[in-house]
């Protein structure tokens, strides 16, 4: 077997060899297993920005490398060497989940590739552990919630009770939506990533009367979540604040009326009235037949942000320092409105309030109330060191 | 035990396993370095399954374990690769033994079903502990040393290194097991009343071999986690990860030393080559397995043996 | 009460026909499939309900005669490598028909009220659950310990050859065992379904609480799955509970997630053949 194996070491070796006028991109994210839900709508995305490009991203024919990290740090790590040493990429994006992302950065900043990460954003990267080829334009986890917490102040809700997912996002999550709301934290709970019966938590919730109820739910546990949240009948005395991811186009389908009215804080929406958002929705809305996710919007946007820069230095993507200077820049017309990058790399943007909603066709969409907060810096930008 | 034919095969292997960074870039190293571990932990179960008839459904507690041990260790500045990797070894042991000694109270699926007991046990201690991370895991800062003289940060030097460990411990392994220890315990395998009757405490002797087993796989795990300079919970220390290990042995040959290595290249192999063709694999990867256990009997690195007996 | 129908199936196997089988969980997860797909298409609930326990039974059968018949006479090992590969194969299978966002069943309006249990508002969905397993285990317990097919089960688990003997066809009486716990999978994820929705690979965690109910239970005896729901539900409720106030919310958590292993270890240390042994050692 092994001579099998070297056999096919060869043949595939022989082929591979990057040539100077062309863009090599890698796609990373997760395409298989439980989380594979994610990466696939982040791949729709990005798939749509490559159309609408016609294969060149900034003007410049693009190769691409999709690498599915199957939801596992070891396997992350095994891919992200695979993109650089075999297929020589000058640029990896996608990275859905936090853990993948902080396992698979690593060898990447090692070997000077530049790194778009279009979806998680750890604040371990954003402080110390930000690098110059690293650009995080998705969100650094704190954002969402800060506009939340403070929004929550505003509308005068007194006591809140905070749930979330037991792993680093969350605790990041739920802690800043705690750091930025004035009023009184009833109680602060954390469940288990596999735990699918929230009747414990549920009955301590209703227990403790709060005013309000903020989580931090995902994928299917939200589905879970607001299933058992009505048939417990709770959803008639305390409404439910959360973020964008809590109820999106994948997941209207399996939580249905549920959903109804639950406040949520995202940095993009489909209604945002801007020209280049106005053509992502409509061109994704021809070619899958639904609203976008977040997932597809943040990947799309890092897809035009590469292109422009690319373009500004005249598609010379060989020229490192040109490039980072070029993406440092973001001069380039974003689906989310204002977008800047902040020192570590990481994105200062607007972080909008919406709420779920049914149009008169009946289909399910989050309509957009306001801005929540303007211009939001991470905590974690003075910590890093830009090298 | 190695019959004169079998010698051909083993010298095979070896020069193909040493070969191998001459051919391949560095992914092709790396990826054969993950085969090196993993066939390390499929021996390491192989111990039990193959020689005492225990089937473990636990060894990633042990996995992980060293694997731990071995990040903790870096990141707090102990980066001499024989401290680390005698702690992980040691570690691993230990926990083995404490497991190994509740656990060989039982026996048949009462015996499989404890392991994974407690290997889910360590995995929530690896998803609570929030300093390292929790369910994300951490980054390891750096990777081993030895005293300056090798360099594990090269993809080949550090494929060298796995390999060497592998071959000493299929060396050791192989004396054991030849040895009076491993007569006893294939003796407690196929009949325990009578090993007892001749005075051999079968139950100390299955401890021994749990605990051997563990710090290897152990091992193994602390070679993973320099490997990838990650360490968390999913992937290591997952119920999942018992499953592979048991698969990979099975599908190379309980029983013998260098079956488990065999299966876990294959293994790797076709999971590697599944997924790169569609992201759907494991529905061609399911029935691959399900064929290996209708069609061959006896495992393809038996397939290897009577192949080259002809 | 969902554990119990899962443990009952996987005890009927384990221990009446000593096969282990890992896919016992995907047979969970084909269950939630079938019936959102049955009840949208027939688009009633009862009829939905219906059809998909007969593809339930269907797809038992299936996987029994295709997979499980050539491996009786193997060893543990080779069956659980076998249903291993299956898992992986079922798994991608309901991506690919699926897809892999999660599905969803409205349940029908009388049941997704609340009722007043005690003064306390429950939901009248779980209460329903809870009523269903309950008259099931009662069921199954008849049909085991009462009447010509249990006896013969019975039978079957401790003697083979004998039963073989007599003249009754003993692949047949597996296939009717196999069947009967893929169709009682199938209902708990059916049932499951409306309280957290249908995804692949849904059935893996739930396969490994129920062998952890299967262990303390005893292997082969519905009284012990029974027994063993309970306790490992009630346990893991309080120590979800309690254990996070006692100790903090980080070692708490830890500790709540571990108290069904710990207390399967404990009962093993204990009765190391589960605290109801169906056959003498």
């Amino acid at each position: 077997m092994r001579k099998l194996l070297l056999a096919l070491t060869l043949s595939v070796f022989a082929t591979t060899h990057a040539a100077a006028d062309e863009l090599r991109l890698g796609f990373m994210s997760i395409l298989s297993g439980p989380l594979g839900i994610l990466g696939n709508a982040q791949k729709r995305g990005f798939d749509l920005a490559i159309e609408q490009l016609g294969g060149k991203v900034g003007g410049v024919p693009t190769k691409i490398f999709i690498a599915d990290n199957k939801g596992n740090p070891g396997e992350a790590v095994q891919q992200a060497i695979k993109l650089v040493d075999r297929n020589k990429v000058q640029i990896v994006t996608g990275m859905a989940a936090s853990h993948t992302t902080m396992a698979s950065v690593k060898p990447l900043l090692a070997r000077g590739v530049i790194v778009l990460g279009a979806n998680a954003g750890p604040s371990p990267l954003a402080g110390k552990g930000c690098n110059k080829n690293l650009f995080i334009t998705s969100f650094h986890n704190n954002q969402w919630d800060e506009a939340m917490g403070e929004y929550l102040t505003k509308k005068g809700v007194k006591r809140v009770y905070f749930m979330g997912m037991d792993y680093q996002a969350g605790w990041d999550h739920v802690k800043a939506a705690i750091g930025a709301f004035k009023g009184e934290k009833v109680a602060e709970v954390y469940t288990p990533l596999n735990q699918m019966d929230f009747s414990a938590e549920l009955t301590q919730l209703r227990a403790a009367k709060p005013d309000a109820v903020f989580v931090f739910y995902v994928g299917p546990l939200a589905v879970a979540f607001i299933k058992q949240y009505t048939q417990a009948g709770l959803h008639k005395t305390i409404p439910i604040y959360s973020l964008g991811a809590f109820s999106d186009p994948l997941l209207y389908k399996a939580q249905g009326d549920a959903v109804m009215g639950i406040y949520m804080t995202e940095g993009w929406n489909t209604e945002l009235d801007n020209e280049p958002n106005k053509r992502f929705v409509a061109a994704f809305r021809k070619k899958y037949g639904r609203d976008p996710t977040g997932y597809a919007a943040r990947q799309y946007d890092a897809i035009m942000l590469l292109d422009a820069a690319i373009k500004q230095i005249g598609g010379k993507v060989d020229d490192k320092d040109a490039l980072r200077a070029s993406l440092r820049k973001a001069d380039f017309k974003s689906i989310r409105g204002k977008f800047r990058f902040n020192t570590n790399q990481f994105p200062i943007q607007d972080i909008y309030i919406m709420q779920v909603a049914k149009r008169a066709d009946g289909s399910m969409y989050q309509k957009l109330l306001g801005v929540a907060k303007s211009d939001i810096k991470d905590p974690d930008y003075i910590n890093c060191k830009m090298k | 035990m190695i019959r004169e034919r079998e010698w051909i095969l083993i010298l095979v292997l070896a020069a193909v396993a040493v070969a191998v960074p001459l051919f391949g870039d560095g992914y092709y190293t790396k990826f054969a370095t993950k085969v090196i571990i993993f066939g390390m932990a499929a021996l390491a179960v192989d111990i039990l399954l193959g020689y005492a008839g225990l089937v473990s459904f636990g060894h990633a507690a042990f996995f992980g374990v060293g694997a731990y041990i071995a990040g903790m260790l870096i990141n707090a500045g102990v980066v001499e690769g024989i401290v680390v990797l005698a702690a992980a070894l040691v570690g691993a042991a230990l926990i083995a033994l404490v497991i190994g000694a509740l656990s060989l109270r039982t026996s048949g699926l009462y015996f499989i079903m404890i392991t994974l007991a407690f290997a889910q046990m360590l995995y929530y201690v690896g998803q609570s502990l929030r300093a390292y991370g929790g369910t994300d895991g951490f980054a390891l800062d750096q990777r081993i040393e030895f005293g300056g003289l090798l360099d594990p940060n090269d993809t080949t030097t550090f494929y060298y290194v796995s390999l060497a460990l592998l071959a000493v411990i299929l060396f050791l392994c192989s004396r054991f097991l030849r040895a009076e220890f491993g007569v006893v315990l294939r003796g407690s395998r196929d009949n325990a009343v009578r090993i007892e009757a001749v005075g051999f405490p079968s139950y100390k002797y299955k401890l021994v071999a749990f605990a051997i087993s563990g710090s290897i796989a152990g091992l193994a795990g602390a070679l993973l986690a320099n490997l990838n300079q990650y360490v968390a919970p999913p992937g290591m220390l997952n119920w999942e990860i018992s499953g592979e290990l048991l698969v990979m042995v099975i599908f190379g040959a309980a029983g013998t030393l260098l079956g488990p290595v065999v299966g876990a290249a294959v293994f790797l192999f076709f999971a590697e080559i599944l997924s790169e063709i569609t992201e759907h694999w494991m529905l061609l990867f399911g029935p691959l397995l399900l064929l290996r256990v209708l069609l061959v009997r006896d495992g393809l690195y038996a397939l290897l043996q009577k192949a080259i007996a002809k | 009460m969902m554990l119990f129908l899962m443990a009952v199936g996987v005890t009927l196997v384990f221990g009446i026909m000593d096969t282990v089988n890992l896919s016992h969980g995907s047979l969970l997860m084909f269950g939630g499939f079938f019936v959102v797909t049955a009840v949208e298409f027939t688009g009633s609930f009862g009829f939905g309900l219906l059809l998909a326990l007969v593809a339930s039974a269907a797809l038992a059968v299936l996987v029994e005669f295709v997979v499980m018949r050539p491996l009786y006479r193997r060893g543990h090992l080779d069956q659980v490598l076998a249903t291993f590969g299956l898992i992986l194969f079922f798994n991608e299978l309901a991506v690919v028909i699926w897809g892999r966002a999660p599905l969803y069943l409205s349940i029908p309006k009388f049941l997704s009220g609340q009722i007043d249990l005690l003064g306390v508002p429950y939901p009248a969905y779980r209460f329903t659950i809870t009523v269903v397993a309950a008259l099931l285990g009662l069921g199954l317990y008849f049909l085991i310990s009462r009447t010509r097919t249990g006896m013969l089960i019975r039978a079957g688990a401790d003697k083979r050859i004998v039963v073989e003997m007599m003249g009754v066809n003993i692949s047949r009486l597996y296939t009717l065992i196999f069947a009967l716990g893929g169709v009682l999978a199938g209902l708990a994820g059916m049932m499951i379904v409306p309280l957290v929705s249908v995804q692949s690979g849904m059935g893996d965690p739930i396969l490994i609480t129920t062998l952890v109910v299967v262990i303390i239970g005893g292997i082969g005896s519905i009284r012990g799955a029974l027994v063993g729901a309970l306790l490992v539900g009630v346990l893991d409720t309080f120590g979800r509970i309690l254990f996070p106030v006692y100790f903090g919310t980080g070692t708490g958590s830890a500790l709540a997630n571990m108290t069904i292993y710990i207390l399967m270890a404990g009962v093993l240390l204990w009765r190391p053949r589960g605290l109801f042994p169906a056959t003498a050692p």
